[in-house]
């Protein structure tokens, strides 16, 4: 099975766990290929016959490096695409009631600053099989304590997947995807603190490349988060199959 | 020695209108209550109304929002749909006897009336016609969001600290039955049928009536709750009475203030604040209107509502904080939702 990643900053941390672990996925077969760029680079892509291209020399040498050698990214051949974080949050609903027009309207609202989904846009359907959408991590929780994974304390963010695929990404033939269970705190609005600790930059062949993101960014994660999303995002993968 | 000798300079015209350029004029409003930013405020009322729960947020004032918009939904879209105009999503509240009707809803003292208008199979809110913009899609996602802002309006009336309302009129259209809708039906939205709706142009007793009973009613679910009463200094778009508009709108104008003076004068819960008269005494001469004399040019409302928190400061030493976020964008917000605008249309 061939899956394209396609991410920001914030798919260096799957791309480093894929590089150092995994063995026995890469053993069933699955072969993955990055494709990354920092902030927000990648709107620099542009679709044309299945395939997305730089706009930007800077982009192309970006794709190029992360990829391992190809410049551009040949949506047909893969099986899978994933676009990953790319400036698209998780969506945590209020508890109180909107109308369809109100919902539909603000999601559109919310949405309007992801990545993910202008590419998505730009792929007519049915040309990759099965596309999905991880979105940014939750921010990691202050606390630098080593808590055991529990329960979310509440089912918001379950209810904002659901939403968000039913109204803004299912209706594109994507499917945008939960982080692991076990990464969520307790507040269920955070990741663990654990996953944070020791990310590193996304490498692109820059000077300041696989660099220690400073311990006040609680945005990036680590090696370990990559690990856990990487395998809960194949075991769907697998699944849906 | 005579009684008008002791008297501060506020109270002698040539001192404190006279002589003074009209932006020097100074201790308008003596405020009852000593607001302070982290008290809640919730603001209902008319077409002006909206003004005040802007200003407070600008100013750092704990504007109590209880429905508010999605989150991450744009400012423009909310107020599409009319979120964060006032504390719940009520519209206008343009009358007293309204504002008592929304309360009994809230405290469940009357049913919220069956009436729905359908168009085009879109369906509209009797009580809020404008509410979302292009009607709801069902009946019953019309009445789960009524339920949601009767319940929102309760939320405010239980666990604020302030309620400020702005009366804004006095004719008014009510259903045979007894209960009064927000505008004509018909003119936003609905079919007017003379058998069944009736025109009323309140008069001072049946305005103080319904907004004491209002104010008791909430007090009985929030013994601790001050009222902050303002009369909208907008005149009416249109009168159904055979009267010059002009005249009407002095008439209607004169009776809500009166009013909120009775309420203001006898009771220690309730303070009212002349954004009135700043917008609408000589004193100011009329600087504040657009051309049409009728809408507020956003200047003026800054004015107002600057008097509103110099007034708070200069007596309690209050300190707003200005959000500065906001702050450049204060005159370019005062533009208002409000229905009875629509009645222009209606011109021959």
């Amino acid at each position: 099975m061939k899956i394209c990643i396609i991410g920001n900053s914030h798919v260096g941390a799957l791309k480093n766990a894929w590089q150092t672990s995994l063995h026995q996925i890469k053993e069933k077969g699955v072969a993955i290929t990055f494709f990354a760029a920092r902030g927000s680079s990648l709107k620099d892509l542009e679709y044309k016959d299945g395939i997305l291209t730089a706009k930007t020399d800077k982009l192309k040498e970006m794709l190029s490096f992360t990829s391992g050698g190809e410049s551009f990214i040949d949506l047909n051949t893969y099986d899978v695409l994933l676009m990953y974080g790319l400036n698209t949050k998780p969506y945590f609903p209020r508890e109180i009631f909107y109308s369809k027009a109100v919902t539909d309207d603000s999601l559109e609202d919310y949405y309007s600053d992801s990545l993910a989904l202008k590419i998505l846009k730009m792929i007519p359907s049915g040309l990759v099989r099965e596309i999905y959408i991880g979105h940014n991590p939750m921010r990691a929780e202050n606390s630098r304590a080593n808590r055991q994974p529990v329960k979310c304390a509440n089912d918001d963010y379950d209810r904002g997947i659901s939403l968000v695929n039913d109204r803004i990404f299912q209706p594109h033939g994507a499917t945008l995807l939960k982080q692991p269970l076990q990464t969520i705190a307790e507040n269920g609005k955070n990741t663990m603190s654990i996953y944070s600790i020791g990310s590193r930059r996304l490498e692109i062949g820059a000077i300041n490349d696989a660099e220690s993101h400073p311990k006040t960014d609680r945005g990036h994660m680590n090696e370990s988060y990559g690990e856990a999303w990487l395998n809960h995002f194949l075991l769907h993968v697998e699944k849906n199959r | 020695m005579n009684p008008y000798e002791d008297l501060p300079e506020k109270a002698f015209w040539r001192l404190a209108v006279a002589n003074k350029s009209m932006f020097d004029i100074s201790e308008i409003w003596d405020p009852k209550f000593h607001i302070k930013p982290n008290k809640k405020v919730a603001t209902y009322g008319s077409c002006f109304a909206q003004h005040i729960g802007n200003a407070l947020k600008d100013r750092g004032f704990n504007w109590m929002i209880t429905e508010k918009a999605p989150d991450g939904c744009s400012e423009e879209l909310a107020k599409k749909y009319n979120y964060g105009v006032f504390t719940a999503r009520t519209g206008n509240i343009y009358t007293t006897s309204l504002l008592k009707q929304w309360t009994e809803w809230a405290l469940n003292k009357k049913e919220i009336p069956d009436e729905i208008w359908e168009k085009d199979g879109r369906f509209y809110d009797p009580f809020r016609p404008r509410i979302e913009p292009d009607g709801f899609e069902s009946e019953k996602e019309l009445k789960m969001s009524q339920s949601q802002s009767v319940e929102s309006f309760k939320e405010s009336i239980v666990t604020s600290d302030y309620f400020v309302f702005t009366l804004g009129l006095t004719e008014s259209w009510h259903h045979k039955d007894g209960y009064e809708y927000p505008m004509c039906p018909g003119t936003v939205a609905g079919e007017f049928n003379e058998e069944v709706h009736q025109f009323a142009n309140q008069q001072f007793n049946a305005i103080l009536k319904n907004l004491s009973e209002a104010m008791k009613l909430m007090r009985e679910v929030n013994p601790k709750l001050k009222f902050i009463l303002t009369v909208s200094p907008v005149p009416l778009t249109a009168t159904k009475t055979n009267r010059h508009v002009a005249v009407a709108t002095m008439a209607s104008k004169s009776i809500l203030r009166a009013v909120a003076d009775q309420l203001a004068s006898n009771r220690q819960n309730v303070d009212y604040f002349p954004s009135y008269e700043i917008i609408n005494s000589p004193v100011f001469k009329g600087a504040f209107f657009e051309p049409n004399q009728r809408s507020v040019n956003p200047h003026g409302v800054n004015f107002v509502m600057d008097n509103f928190f110099k007034c708070l400061t200069n007596k309690y030493g209050v300190t707003e904080r200005i959000n500065k976020s906001r702050k450049g964008n204060r005159a370019k917000t005062a533009d208002e939702v409000c229905e009875e605008k629509l009645l222009d249309a209606f011109k021959k």
